[in-house]
């Protein structure tokens, strides 16, 4: 009997492959469709098609038999009902399996681009189908009732599942875009959220299933109200208890979702969601940002900038603001058609934002600045620089000369061995200063250039800016202010620089030796080669942070207070539990170590641990 | 040879209606002493009767003595003259008394059935 | 001692609202012939199907105490359509394979004079039933159960049909369980007899006792209202009326002449008391 049920689905599958190939190629013949590739019309049709062949799947179980009347003959055979069904649906399953693995192959093969909807909603929607029409197969005995059936519990069910995932996440607190279903049928949500909508599917799939073989054990040639009142009245309570089990198990699993966090000056910790909304955790308590519209950034710190109560953060159209006292959010600033905001450019100076914007294809680049205050955009065309990429330009400095803000901006065209250093006028004038073989630094109305292994510091006379120290640099050390600080233009005084040796090029090496920069004595000082990575983070000194952090996850963890060239150990994180994916992110405030989804958050300076309950 | 009519409404039991029905056939002599009777099978089917009311009566004719079944090969007919005359008498007794009471039902008077056997019967039936 | 071979208890089998099998226990013993006769829609073959395993009843159990497995229960039914793409002889393979028979009886079929290369879809009810008749036989069932189906069978092979049914119980001590609406054919076959009403049964007697039990009296008035009778007529001038039980000393205390009937007129009496219980509750 196996074999008569397999022949049946192979000739099922014939003709539904026959079908398959076949409209299309007439579709082209009589010129219905042209202009197109035979792939090209076929594999959307196809990937159409095969809904059906799930449904045909699923229903033919059992409808031919009981419309046919072959159910009486097949009840009398010697085999137990179960052993029935095992019979018939082993071959079923297999048959949408080949189908599906044909697609996948397909799929593979360059159907990626031709898809309908993603692979993995078709993935999911497929084999909910097919389960569906499997557990109501023999629910009707006729094939256009049941094909309605299906279809109409096919959309049913998709739209319980979005509810009760959308619910899930409300029941945690959580706010959902507006549009969330979107992103997975385009295959653009990440994977966390397909297994989210997967194990839904499945736990409510499962009762289907489940009330259809205990039902299946009572079947017999009755009616089919007689079977259907069994399944139904087994199905309710199962249905349930999936339900239940979805809220046992999945909503607890909401919470999952990258998170991005920024610890403010006044050491709060704003959590940005990944598809819920913004909080910000003050000690024990929390505040809800309610936004349906929100850019979630993986690197919401990296472009953040904190300024006057208020965090200032790039979104994929413009820059948005957390307001830190009133917990509103709004879009501060939207790049017009054609242009976006340069990533993570944002920087401040004296209270408005200074980012550089461009055109989508890289031209017309602009220096933008945004009053906090009043919201009025001021904004300067920088033609003289040409954009190349990301990496191609960053602001270093900011002042005021002659009652104008200006702002030094370093730039390098791909293949020059030296950063041009422009002095960028509120007014619209841009000055070339100078020329350094290295990232200048701008500190203490200082500028720092490098050339001919030797600093030389410039002051501002007349205009312009002169050498008023040459320090001689024959291990040619390049010095900063750190990565963390690049934001903030108007850096305060500093008494010293660090900095590490680098080899002729653009960019520090990889090398292990470091040195200081004394700044009112002009000496470089060089210092014992303990430093992996530096940071400055605060405004009251230097912190480094000592640990195998560039692989993406981390088990020791050394912070340091650097001062005077000297280090002192302030917090040793060793033999942290193994956790792949631990992250580090450094703020001016302190910093914070993600493990999974636990969070610890350390403030400078003492880097004593802060606590935000309401924080999971 | 056994074209029977057993008759469900009869108040003879099926299995003695064709004990009777076999009789008849020893007694006219379609069925010999020393003949074998028909297998249970063959008869039950032939006849439309269940086996088990076929077994009763060669089980019955077994034990009135008209046949002996021999392990294997069926029941055969017996070979006991003896029993036939005795047998031939007791189904002679058997008919005259049901047609009597038939008969007399009718209100008939021995007077009326003494004319009738007169009229029809004569001596020289008894060669026939 | 019989051996039980199928203990029906307490069975009930409800269609929608309706009770189709109420609440019946049954005793079947091997090598049993037994007759189910009933009004339409009585249940008859809705129990038969209970005891095919067919249907499972919504209450009470049906037990095989013999052991009797699938496989050794036949259920012949002029529904039974096999599998419609299948040839006779895919058919009989088929079968043969699945109850793991020897050999495939050929008989009655081949009576029929039928080409096995036929496909299934195409036979009449007739033939059908005849195929499903030579599958029974070959696989010499413990219980065989007959749905309905001599009359739908031509007089020459519904007589092949019994006999061969007949060799079946003698070879194989196969009980079997008729249900049928005419009787004329069988009614020597079976030794027990059960008339379904309602969804139970009224009668359960030996078949011979029932001949005995069940006499007609036709008079010209109303007779005695002593005499227990379950149904009457008109007939012309006269009534019938259909005596149960009977006595034999009941020739003796009444006038009438108690003619013995025929199955046939048996049942008919105890459906016909049906209708007309049903008319006037």
């Amino acid at each position: 009997m196996f074999k008569k049920e397999i022949r049946e689905v192979f000739w099922q599958g014939l003709f539904l492959l026959s079908a398959a190939c076949a409209v299309p190629a007439i579709l082209m013949l009589t010129r219905i469709v042209s202009g197109f590739s035979y792939f090209q019309v076929f594999f959307p049709m196809f990937q159409f098609g095969l809904f059906f062949w799930a449904f045909l799947m699923g229903a033919s179980l059992v409808l031919p038999d009981r419309s046919q009347n072959a159910l009486l003959y097949l009840l009398t055979l010697p085999y137990s009902r179960l052993k029935l069904l095992w019979l018939k649906t082993l071959p079923r399953f297999s048959g949408a399996l080949v189908f599906f693995a044909g697609f996948a192959a397909l799929y593979a093969l360059g159907g990626g681009d031709l898809e309908v909807i993603s692979f993995s909603a078709f993935t999911l929607i497929y084999w909910v189908m097919f389960f569906i029409s499997l557990s109501l197969s023999a629910c009707s005995d006729n094939f256009l009732v049941l094909f309605i059936v299906c279809l109409f519990s096919l959309v049913l069910f998709w739209i319980l599942v979005f509810w009760l995932v959308r619910t899930a996440h409300q029941i945690q607190g959580y706010i959902l875009y507006e549009v969330d279903i979107r992103p997975f049928f385009t295959g653009e949500s990440d994977t966390a959220w397909v297994y989210f909508i997967g194990v839904t599917a499945a736990l409510l799939v499962l009762p289907l299933v489940i009330s259809f073989v205990l039902s299946f054990r009572k079947l017999d040639i009755r009616p089919v109200a007689a079977f259907n009142r069994r399944f139904f009245t087994l199905l309710g309570p199962l249905f349930l208890v999936g339900i239940l089990a979805f809220m046992l198990i999945t909503v607890p699993a909401a919470k999952t979702g990258y998170r991005s966090f920024y610890l403010t000056q006044d050491l709060r910790l704003i959590e940005a969601h990944e598809y819920a909304g913004i909080k910000v955790h003050e000690g024990n308590r929390v505040h809800k940002i309610s936004t349906y519209d929100y850019y979630f950034s993986r690197a919401f710190e990296l472009s953040a900038v904190e300024l006057q109560k208020a965090l200032y953060y790039e979104t994929n159209r413009g820059i948005a603001r957390i307001g830190l006292d009133d917990y509103e959010r709004e879009v501060v600033y939207t790049s017009p058609p054609g242009r976006d905001v340069f990533s993570w450019t944002l920087c401040h100076y004296a209270g408005a934002l200074v980012f550089v914007t461009r055109k989508s294809d890289y031209t017309a680049p602009r220096l933008e600045l945004l009053e906090t205050e009043s919201g009025e955009v001021r904004v300067i065309p920088l033609d003289d620089v040409k954009l190349f990429n990301l990496n191609n330009q960053r602001l270093f400095g900011a002042g005021n000369s002659d009652g104008q803000r200006f702002f030094l901006m370093a730039h390098w065209a791909p293949r020059r061995t030296r950063i041009r250093v422009l002095r960028v006028w509120e007014d619209g004038r841009i000055e070339s200063i100078a020329e350094s073989e290295k990232m200048p630094c701008y500190a203490d109305h200082r500028l720092l250039i490098y050339s001919d292994g030797q600093i030389l510091v410039q002051q501002e006379k007349d205009g312009g800016y002169e050498t008023v120290r040459t320090i001689p640099n024959p291990k040619r050390y390049a010095f900063g202010l750190g990565y963390y600080y690049a934001s903030d233009l108007s850096h305060p005084p500093s008494r010293e620089l660090y900095g590490r040796r680098t080899t002729p090029g653009l960019e520090p090496s990889k090398s292990q030796e470091f040195a200081r920069l004394d700044l009112q004595s002009y000496t470089i000082e060089e210092l014992e080669p303990d430093l992996d990575r530096l940071q400055y983070v605060s405004g009251d000194g230097y912190y480094c942070v000592q640990g195998e952090i560039a692989e993406g996850s981390f088990n020791d963890l050394e912070v340091y207070r650097l001062e005077g060239g000297k280090l002192t150990l302030l917090k040793a994180f060793s033999q942290l539990r193994p956790s792949p994916g631990r992250t580090l992110q450094i703020f001016p405030a302190g910093f914070l170590i993600q493990s999974g989804n636990k969070i610890e958050i350390y403030a400078f300076p003492d880097l004593r641990r802060l606590e935000f309950k309401k924080l999971r | 040879m056994f074209l029977f009519n057993i008759d469900f409404a009869s108040p003879l039991p099926l299995y003695r209606q064709l004990i009777h029905l076999i009789k008849l056939e020893i007694i006219s002599g379609r069925l010999n002493s020393g003949d074998q009777l028909p297998p249970i099978r063959e008869l039950a089917k032939l006849l439309k009767l269940n086996p088990n009311t076929v077994a009763k009566a060669y089980y019955t004719l077994e034990s009135e003595g008209f046949t002996e079944s021999r392990r294997g090969s069926g029941n055969w007919v017996s070979r006991k003259e003896v029993q036939l005359d005795s047998l031939r008498r007791s189904m002679v007794e058997d008919e005259w008394r049901i047609f009597l009471e038939k008969v007399l039902k009718l209100g008939a008077t021995a007077r009326d059935i003494r004319a009738l056997m007169e009229r029809d019967l004569t001596d020289d039936q008894d060669h026939s | 001692m019989i051996k039980t071979i199928v203990d029906v208890q307490g069975v009930r089998v409800k269609i929608g609202k309706k009770t189709i099998v109420d609440d019946v226990s049954l005793r079947l013993g091997r090598g049993e012939a037994i007759l189910i006769a009933g009004p339409n829609g009585s249940g008859k073959s809705t129990f038969l199907k209970c005891l095919a395993g067919v249907i499972l009843p919504d209450r009470g159990k049906v037990i095989y105490p013999n052991g009797t497995t699938a496989k050794k229960i036949r259920f012949i039914s002029d529904q039974l359509s096999l599998f419609e793409n299948f040839s006779v002889r895919q058919a009989m393979n088929f079968h043969k394979r699945i109850f793991g028979l020897k050999q495939m009886e050929y008989g009655v079929f081949a009576e029929a004079g039928m080409d096995e290369s036929r496909k299934i879809r195409h036979l009449s009810t007739g033939e059908r039933t005849l195929l499903n008749l030579s599958l029974a036989l070959s696989q010499q069932p413990d219980v065989l159960l007959i749905d309905e189906v001599i009359h739908v069978i031509d007089p020459y092979l519904r007589e092949k049909f019994l006999e061969a049914v007949i060799d079946l119980m003698d070879r194989c001590l196969t009980t079997v369980i008729l249900v049928n609406h005419t009787f004329s054919e069988v009614e020597k076959i079976p030794e027990r007899v059960l008339v379904m009403a309602d969804g139970r049964f009224i009668v359960d007697e030996q078949a011979e006792e029932l001949g005995m039990r069940l006499k007609k009296v036709v008079s010209e008035s109303e007779i005695s209202p002593e005499i227990p009778f379950i149904f009457s007529q008109p007939a012309g001038p006269f009534i019938e009326y259909f005596v149960y039980p009977f006595g034999p000393e009941m020739s003796d205390r009444f006038p009438y002449e108690f003619q013995a009937v025929d199955l046939n007129q048996i049942i008919k009496a105890f459906i016909g008391g049906q209708y007309v219980q049903k008319r006037n509750p």
